[in-house]
């Protein structure tokens, strides 16, 4: 314990500095005037200050106000030593300081009060410490948090294009979302979308959020359906999850007319459909349990399908949205939101959030919050490309190695797919280079003839004959081409075979009979395609084909 | 996994789950899943939820089938088509010889 002794006479200090050695105080030092005393305050770090009320350099309240307010957030015990003991004098000493004692001073009671006063200085030096200790957690958790909100911003952000196929807002109630709103498209166009709400908020509700959107994303993207999605949902979060946690959510799909809507809910508030004169077409409530419950051979993945009109509007809802208080504690309840949405049903999710607030009113918000709307139509007419696309072509060329070994038509095709210009195309691009490969390589390189394909033998025969040409097949190659022309939205496909030629007068004849096996394959071209034109005598065919239909 | 077959408890509902790719590279294990059918069977449904690529090659397949099957069963329904494998139905007018959802 460090002691300051500040006093004009030599005597008073001898006295002091004598009673506190035999009290056992070795660091002690002293001061015969303010300045002094300020300067030995810096340099000695006093816990206990002994002072005089009259200094030679001023009195001995400012000087103790200085010191304490150096001494910042920490206590620091000064005991004022005083001549006189009348009312005024002693008042006026604890409007500054801790304690006084007169002059002449006993030494029992002295030594008493400095032991008092060490006490509370050794407390509040605990209490500092504890503090700094917890400041220094504090940044690291701030630090941590900040870490853990940066991946997952990351992991859960969607691309700009996606954004523009929903409205929504997501307010979550503490830095992390408990809450989880994804949307994706799918290779062939479909829209799929997943709002959900894990048990509780915070970090330990949104760390499921990772894995889900994992899954989510990646089977939706393939254009599974949603049956399947929840499944695979439900077995990722049952291995995951302990079993006090679940995932409520619903899940849906909607084609690209915008219109038939696949839906699965489970344990999630009504999924709500609006006609756009503010009618409630139908309320879509949860069928199941939440994700993450049951067992896979309990699981129940049924779904709810629905056709839409043009212009209803779909809105759905995490829990937090309805339970959201008003200041008398009252809920806002579901019954109150429906009249909200009937009574504007093209409302902006914005102001339908701001209404939330209001109704609210001052105060924290307890719970995560997310609002999702969308409205039916094409989602050709929805999707906006934010960069242009670039023009493009691929060209490839097999030879009869590799047209024993592949089919290059998939691969292409999946290669295609991945441009987003061609996304919801890939399925009829598939059919167009499958029927051009087929022509080119069987009656082209292979030289079969269709007609034997007429029985359910004859059908058979037809593919034992195409294998065992086609292991047999050691010369020969087939090119394809596909040139993407930006500008006009259409492919150019071409291919081309070093074949014999083909008589393709004569290849739509006769056919058209619903029931015939074979020879369909130039009428889906047909209809696929815009415009077929045939070259070199048939060993080359190109068609166009249009991204806007 | 190219194609699965299920039976319905009771026998009379055969259901085909066509994989990715539905095209001639299965010709034979698609005969062969319809080919020996029991009696008793009622409906045959193709399921063709995870179907993307479809060509000419599976329309003659089903046709087959179709004929196949004729007088045998009831039923015979095309069950979750995407879009694009719709169209590729509607153009060959396969709904007036299938029950297509």
């Amino acid at each position: 314990m460090r002691i300051l002794v500040v006093d004009e006479e030599s005597l008073n200090r001898f006295l002091l500095l004598y009673m506190l050695k035999q009290e056992g105080y070795t660091e002690v030092r002293e001061a015969q005037n303010g300045k002094d005393a300020l300067l030995l305050q810096e340099e000695f770090n006093p816990d206990i200050i002994l002072i005089d009320v009259v200094l030679p350099d001023g009195n001995g309240y400012d000087i103790v106000k200085t010191m304490k307010s150096r001494a910042g957030s920490m206590h620091l015990p000064v005991i004022f030593l005083s001549a006189m003991d009348d009312h005024d004098t002693l008042v006026k000493c604890f409007e500054s300081a801790d304690d006084v004692v007169c002059k002449p001073f006993d030494q029992t009671i002295l030594a008493a009060k400095i032991r008092a006063h060490a006490r509370s200085r050794q407390l509040s030096r605990d209490f500092e410490a504890q503090h700094q200790e917890l400041l220094i957690h504090q940044q690291k958790i701030e630090r941590e948090h900040t870490i853990v909100e940066h991946i997952f911003n990351n992991a859960l952000k969607m691309s700009p294009r996606r954004q523009q196929l929903m409205q929504y807002h997501i307010a979550p109630a503490s830095n992390f979302n408990g809450d989880l709103f994804l949307v994706n498209t799918s290779q062939l166009g479909s829209l799929y979308f997943l709002i959900g709400d894990f048990t509780g908020h915070g970090l330990a509700s949104a760390i499921g959020a990772l894995p889900v959107a994992k899954a989510f994303i990646a089977t939706s993207k393939k254009g599974l359906p949603i049956d399947e999605i929840a499944t695979t949902l439900n077995s990722t979060l049952l291995d995951l999850l302990p079993s006090d946690m679940f995932f409520a959510a619903i899940l849906v799909e909607i084609d690209p007319s915008g219109q038939k809507l696949t839906i699965w809910n489970g344990g999630s508030p009504d999924l709500l459909l609006l006609s756009s004169d503010g009618e409630i077409r139908r309320h879509f409530t949860a069928q199941h349990m939440a994700l993450g419950i049951l067992e896979q051979e309990e699981f129940e993945s049924s779904v709810i399908r629905y056709t839409a009109n043009v212009g209803d509007r779909l809105f759905a809802f995490t829990d937090g949205v309805i339970e959201v208080k008003n200041t008398q504690g009252k809920m806002l309840g579901m019954r109150c939101l429906e009249n909200w949405l009937m009574a504007e049903p093209d409302i902006d999710i914005n102001k339908l959030v701001t209404k939330l607030g209001i109704f609210k009113g001052p105060g924290k918000q307890t719970d995560d919050i997310t609002v999702a709307s969308f409205t039916c139509q094409p989602l050709a007419n929805q999707q906006v490309d934010i960069t242009p696309s670039l023009p493009w072509k691929i060209s490839t060329v097999v030879e009869a190695n590799d047209i024993r070994q592949t089919n290059p038509v998939i691969l292409l095709v999946e290669a295609l797919s991945t441009q987003p210009a061609l996304h919801r195309h890939g399925g009829y691009i598939f059919t167009i280079l499958s029927e051009l490969y087929s022509n080119s390589l069987e009656h082209g390189l292979l030289g079969l003839d269709s007609s034997i394909k007429s029985t359910d033998e004859g059908f058979l025969q037809y593919y034992e004959l195409r294998k065992q040409r086609l292991n047999e097949l050691i010369q020969g190659q087939i090119e394809l081409e596909v040139e993407f022309i930006a500008q006009q939205g259409l492919l150019n496909i071409a291919i081309t075979d070093s074949g014999s030629g083909y008589d393709y007068n004569k290849a739509g004849e006769g056919k058209g009979n619903v029931s015939d096996s074979y020879g369909r394959g130039l009428e889906l071209l047909q209809r696929l395609s815009t415009q077929i034109e045939y070259f070199a005598g048939g060993r080359r065919v190109k068609v166009i084909y249009h991204l806007h239909d | 996994m190219l194609l699965d077959r299920n039976m319905s408890d009771d026998g009379k509902v055969l259901t085909i789950v066509m994989a990715n790719k539905f095209d001639f590279e299965i010709v034979q294990q698609f005969r062969e899943h319809y080919a020996e059918i029991d009696t008793g069977v009622e409906e045959v449904i193709v399921d063709l939820r995870l179907t993307q690529y479809m060509d000419s090659s599976a329309l003659g397949m089903l046709l087959n089938m179709e004929k196949s099957l004729s007088g045998k069963v009831a039923r015979i329904r095309l069950i979750n088509c995407k879009t694009a494998i719709l169209n590729i139905f509607k153009i060959s007018r396969f709904d007036k010889k299938f029950i297509i959802e």
